[in-house]
Formats: C-alpha cells, structure tokens, sequence
C-alpha cells in the first residue's frame, strides 16, 4: 500500500471512528446513573436518600415511603439512589452529588446485604464496566480516589476517559449484543426467568453467583472480618463522615433476603456476631444498624434469590418508614 | 461457483493484506478512502463484540 493511500485510509478511518464514539455517546445519554443522577439534581428538597446497589433500587419503594409518611402526616421526601452492580465508590459519588445539588437530607439509608460494606471488588481503573463506569464520566476525580488511590497515572487517565463514549459507555451496546445474543440462543427454547428490572434479562441463576459459595465459606468469611475488624471501604467512611456533619442521620439496612439465603447463610451463628460487631463499629461512628434481614418472608415476594419484587419492597418500605419514624420521632404511624 | 469461490478468495487476500493487488476482475486497487471505511468497519465489529469476554453483562438496574 502506498504511503498516501495508508494515510488517506488512516484518516477516513478516524473520522468515522469519531463519529462512532460520538453516536455511543449519544446512545448512552439515559444509561442508568445518568438517570440516577439527573434525579439527585431534580430537587433541593429531599429529605430522606436511599443509597446501595440493585438491591436497594429494587427493594425500597418512595411511593409506599411517600403514602407512609402521608399516612404519618410526616413531612418527607424520598429520593431513591440505588444502582445496580455498583461498588460503595458510586454510591459516595452519588452521594456527594445529591449534597451538590444542595439537598440537605435529614436521614440516609445504605441498604446492604451480606459482608457486603466490608469488600473490595476487584475493579481497577482502567476497565471500570457497567454502571461502575459513572466513575469516569460523573466525578471522575471523586471516583479515582476510590479507584485509583494514590495513582496519578490512573487520576489522568479517569479524567481522560471521560471524553471518549466509546470506551466509558462500551457496555451500552455490548448489553444490546448480549441481549441478542440471548435471543438467538433461546430460540425452541423454553425461556429462562428473567428479571425484568435487568433489561439484558440476567437470569435468576446469575444473580446466585453474588453469594458465597458455601454456608461454610460465608461463617469463615464473616469471622475472618470480625478477628480482623476489617475497616470499612474507604467510600463508606467517606458517606458517614460527610452525612454526620450536615446532621444527617446514618442508617445502615440489612436488606431483606428470601428464607432460602437466610437459612443458608443467616441462621449461622457467625453472622449473628458479625452484626453485633457491625453495631458496635456503626455506633462509634453515629450511625445505626437496621437488621430488617427477615422483614419478607414470603418468598414469592422475591423476584429471584436477591432482589425483592414491587410487592416485597413496599412491604419492607412501610415497615422500614415506621421503624424509623419510631427511632427519630417518637411518632409512628399506622400501617395504612 | 468454482469462480465465485475464487473471486471470493482473492477478494478477502487483498481486503486481510495477503495480496499487496487487487484481485484482476477488480480493475483497480481500491482508493483510501474505501480503505478508511473497512478498517473502521472491523475496529467497529471488534469494539461491539469484545464485550463477550465479559464475565458477566447485566446493566440496567
């Protein structure tokens, strides 16, 4: 190939390549946190904020909250921020961006499940997937000090990121072709469930990969953090900090799980002391733990082994309102 | 079909680089341009389909 005709083609590849991360870019302007965020911006009047990942958005409904708190004649503002495969790094992000707006909450509800607020996922900042790649483009420097702590290499390029769709919004349209991939997979097959809140439709079997692999392996596991006294992800510490000095109340939420994930990994003994531990490092810190593990009990009110359904979140809603509305205002409203 | 194969065949050598000419029955060697468009076509296929290494994809919640 000549060397004109190399160049030629270098640059019309380019320019297409440009307008392909462009129209990414465009595709992906209602990803998820994007959503989640424009809804922190919405308002300057939220009064209670509910943060974590899928099972906070599934499980914590701010209608039942509203008609609760209605109901109470207590005045209240719910704004729900969960979001799906997220680590406490977006959840601080998220976090900060609602105090950006200038909403002063007067309570805040982390909802979490398992050693949840005790792990590390193995992201690392140049690959940061899914919803997780809000780190790049929401507040990347918030996000690069959760994600790449102490490396101005992975500060740079975070920052850098942010400017190319293609890269940070990659798992827009690699969603659209697992998607169809499913399709022609199943096709004369008997459909799997799917859970209709993930729009790829991951099925039930997917989310059990989020568990421990054994009862065992999960006693062990919430042991070795309790003999450690393992700290908090930074994140987590962060949201406490900066909550407690606006004067807003910090409650920590064990999600409901379905009987089955309470007799397999609840009912142990280990988990019972991990939460009395948790307790005891919460108080210290001013914030208080919910252990509303077994508030659904019916498992049809679960929409697989994790995430509670409209019913099941409603349920749990109203109780967690009450329960609250018992510890910070001495009123409680009926159950409607 | 023998020719079709064939043709195909000399097609696909030039457009992967193993043959530096175009095929006889193209005429020409294709300008840049067309180069430009193919290679942005594969980084574009290779950008939308890497996603399967991906352990697990599962994105709105």
């Amino acid at each position: 190939m000549e060397r004109r005709t190399f160049i030629q083609a270098a640059v019309v590849a380019v320019i297409l390549l440009l307008g392909l991360d462009r129209a990414v870019g465009w595709m992906g302007r209602n990803a998820v946190p994007r959503v989640i965020v424009r809804q922190a911006h919405s308002s300057t009047a939220f009064t209670d904020a509910f943060l974590g990942n899928s099972i906070v958005r599934a499980g914590v409904s701010e209608a039942a909250w509203s008609r609760t708190a209605a109901v109470g004649k207590i005045p209240s503002r719910p704004v729900n921020l969960g979001l799906g495969w997220s680590t406490p790094a977006e959840h601080a992000v998220l976090w900060d961006e609602l105090l950006k707006t200038g909403n002063h909450p007067r309570r805040i509800f982390y909802g979490f499940f398992d050693l949840q607020l005790q792990e590390y996922t193995n992201s690392v900042w140049w690959a940061l997937g899914g919803n997780m790649a809000m780190g790049y483009f929401v507040d990347p420097e918030l996000s690069a000090k959760y994600h790449a702590p102490g490396s101005r290499l992975g500060h740079a390029f975070m920052q850098a990121a942010s400017h190319v769709p293609l890269f940070t919004e990659r798992i827009t349209f690699w969603g659209k072709v697992e998607e169809l991939r499913r399709k022609l997979a199943a096709i004369g097959l008997k459909s799997a469930p799917s859970n209709p809140e993930a729009k790829d439709g991951a099925t039930k079997d997917e989310f059990s990969a989020f568990m421990a692999d054994s009862s065992d392996a999960f006693a062990r596991h919430c042991e070795n953090v309790v003999r450690e006294n393992a700290p908090f992800h930074p994140a987590i510490d962060d949201i406490i900090e900066s909550a407690t000095r606006i004067g807003c109340k910090v409650y920590f939420v064990e999600i409901p799980m379905t009987p089955e994930h309470r007799r397999l990994f609840y009912a142990r003994p280990a988990w019972t002391a991990y939460k009395a531990w948790l307790r005891g490092r919460l108080e210290v810190r001013h914030a208080a733990l919910i252990e509303a593990g077994d508030w659904v009990t019916d498992p049809t009110e679960f929409h697989d082994s994790l995430h509670l359904d409209a019913t099941g979140a409603a349920r749990f809603t109203e109780r967690l309102f009450r329960e609250t509305a018992r510890l910070d205002i001495g009123s409680v409203p009926s159950p409607p | 079909m023998n020719i079709f194969f064939l043709r195909l065949k000399e097609l696909l050598d030039y457009l992967n680089g193993c043959s530096a000419d175009a095929p006889v029955w193209l005429g020409r060697n294709l300008p840049g341009w067309v180069w430009g468009v193919w290679w942005a076509v594969l980084l574009g296929v290779i950008a939308l389909f890497c996603g399967q290494s991906s352990k697990f994809i599962y994105i709105d919640f």
